[in-house]
């Protein structure tokens, strides 16, 4: 059975993430490997586009989980397992930044001089919702798919982060915050900021 | 959001990368070993706990004895090698003392003055001299009072013949120096423990008497069982010559004969004075005794 396969049955049948998590806690080895097949695709994913290299990603995605393991004592329910977990993978991801990745920080960083978080979104907002023509009909859908996550990399690292959150992790504005460490009027920018950009992007494309 | 429905199903569509399977097994057997590893490192912990308990008593008993121990060594020390200053205060008030006694008083202020805060040791380091805190053995309690004795006789103005006078040193910092001068064997030298309260005692703030001495004297002495069975020699040989009165007075002036006479009446000796008049009406027939002689 592949992991694809084992995660989907996980996700139907099984217990949610605080209780798995929490079985784990209490010395249920299972229930982390649950846990684990269940979310490991997505967050290695977050990590993968938001460093840039798979050898980064690697690491980075182990010392999460071990983080994760090692978090199992005095483990509490205080959110969704996964915004909880995503948080973890926030914070490590931008120790790597401080350390081996500066650009990528600086242009975090950047994002919130250059774009005022909480600023209507006014015409950006307009044009979100004017109707354009969706991209696959003009797009063949796998090439579509590959600029996608190429526009997705040329994305400012807190806008792509915001965008992979939802995508992957499917976190909601709310969970997007308190994974990053803000506000939700400054996710809901970023967020939207990434939407725009990224259609902005495959429009030139097409 | 449900605009953007196009994008994410875009995004669906492209390829989604996945841990290697190294990497996923690394971290699941990561996972494995803390949630088994939990009681085993409870039970590492209980087993320590264990032991502390033994341990600690271990520790205990073994820096007990190892203190005690030395202790007893430095104590033992103490009692075999006394540092002497050589320059003793003539006290007319205070009890005289023999070189044993004098070792004993210092030694025992020394070794209490080590014992004690330094306030303290202030306090009370007059008082050996007086009345020393250290309980001799009986040997010594011996030697003591024989030292007592003697030093009696020799407590009274000038009741010296020529020959104690040759044989006393003219004061008891020569007569302590001669001594050192003579003890000076790398046997009897000072132990480094009694050199060091020594001089501990003559730097420390207060300025006792003990911390006096040691300023004033020229240089330590050690009084060595060889030292004091010296001293004891010479005061024998003091005594008997006091109590004889004869043995070396066919050279004493008469004046000198009286003086001794009045001397041992005074101590208390009246047969050896009456002993000592009888003698020396028989050597000066002529002469006019005092009046308090008659």
């Amino acid at each position: 059975m592949g992991l694809r396969a084992l995660h989907f049955a996980s996700m139907e049948a099984d217990p949610e993430d605080e209780t798995l998590m929490l079985r784990y806690c209490a010395g249920d080895a299972m229930a982390f490997e649950t846990l684990y097949r269940r979310h490991r695709g997505p967050v290695y994913r977050y990590l993968l586009r938001q460093c840039g290299n798979a050898g980064s990603a690697d690491e980075l995605f182990q010392d999460v989980w071990l983080r994760v393991v090692n978090a199992r004592i005095g483990y509490e329910v205080k959110a969704r397992f996964t915004t909880w977990l995503y948080r973890i993978a926030h914070n490590r991801l931008m120790d790597f930044f401080r350390s081996n990745a500066r650009a990528r920080l600086e242009s975090y960083d950047a994002l919130a001089d250059g774009f005022p978080d909480d600023e209507p979104l006014g015409e950006l907002q307009v044009d979100f919702d004017s109707g354009a023509e969706p991209v696959e009909v003009t797009l063949d859908r796998k090439r579509a798919a590959e600029r996608l996550v190429a526009a997705i990399d040329t994305l400012p690292a807190a806008q792509r982060e915001a965008f992979l959150l939802r995508e992957e992790g499917g976190l909601s504005l709310e969970e997007i915050a308190a994974a990053t460490g803000v506000n939700a009027e400054t996710a809901k920018s970023r967020l939207r900021y990434a939407v725009v950009k990224l259609r902005s992007l495959l429009k030139e494309c097409s | 959001m449900n605009k953007n429905d196009d994008l994410s199903r875009l995004y669906r569509d492209a390829a989604r990368p996945e841990p290697p399977q190294a990497l996923d097994e690394a971290i699941l057997a990561a996972a494995r070993d803390a949630a088994g590893g939990r009681p085993q490192s409870v039970r590492r912990l209980a087993n320590t706990r264990r032991w502390s308990v033994p341990f600690a008593l271990a520790a205990t008993v073994l820096l007990t004895v190892s203190v005690t121990l030395m202790v007893h060594d430095e104590q033992q020390a103490g009692d075999t090698s006394f540092t002497v200053p050589t320059t003793v205060p003539a006290r007319p008030d205070a009890e005289p003392a023999t070189g044993s006694a004098i070792g004993s008083t210092i030694g025992s202020a020394t070794r209490s003055a080590k014992s004690r805060p330094e306030t303290q040791a202030d306090t009370q380091s007059v008082e050996p001299l007086a009345k020393p805190a250290y309980l001799p053995t009986p040997a010594a309690r011996r030697n003591t009072a024989e030292a007592k004795a003697d030093a009696a006789a020799m407590a009274s103005p000038a009741p010296m013949t020529d020959q104690m006078t040759a044989v006393l040193p003219s004061s008891p910092a020569s007569f302590a120096r001669e001594r050192a001068d003579k003890m000076a064997q790398p046997a009897h030298e000072p132990a480094p423990a009694a050199q060091g309260a020594l001089a501990t005692d003559a730097t420390a703030p207060g300025g006792s008497i003990k911390a006096e001495m040691a300023a004033s004297a020229p240089a330590p002495v050690v009084v060595t069982p060889r030292v004091l069975e010296k001293s004891r020699a010479f005061s024998s040989s003091i005594r008997q010559e006091a109590e004889a009165g004869n043995s070396a007075s066919d050279e004493k002036s008469p004046e000198r004969w009286i003086v001794e006479i009045r001397a041992l009446k005074r101590i208390g000796r009246t047969p050896a004075a009456e002993a000592m008049l009888i003698e020396f009406r028989k050597r000066f027939p002529d002469y006019k005794l005092p009046d308090d002689l008659k």
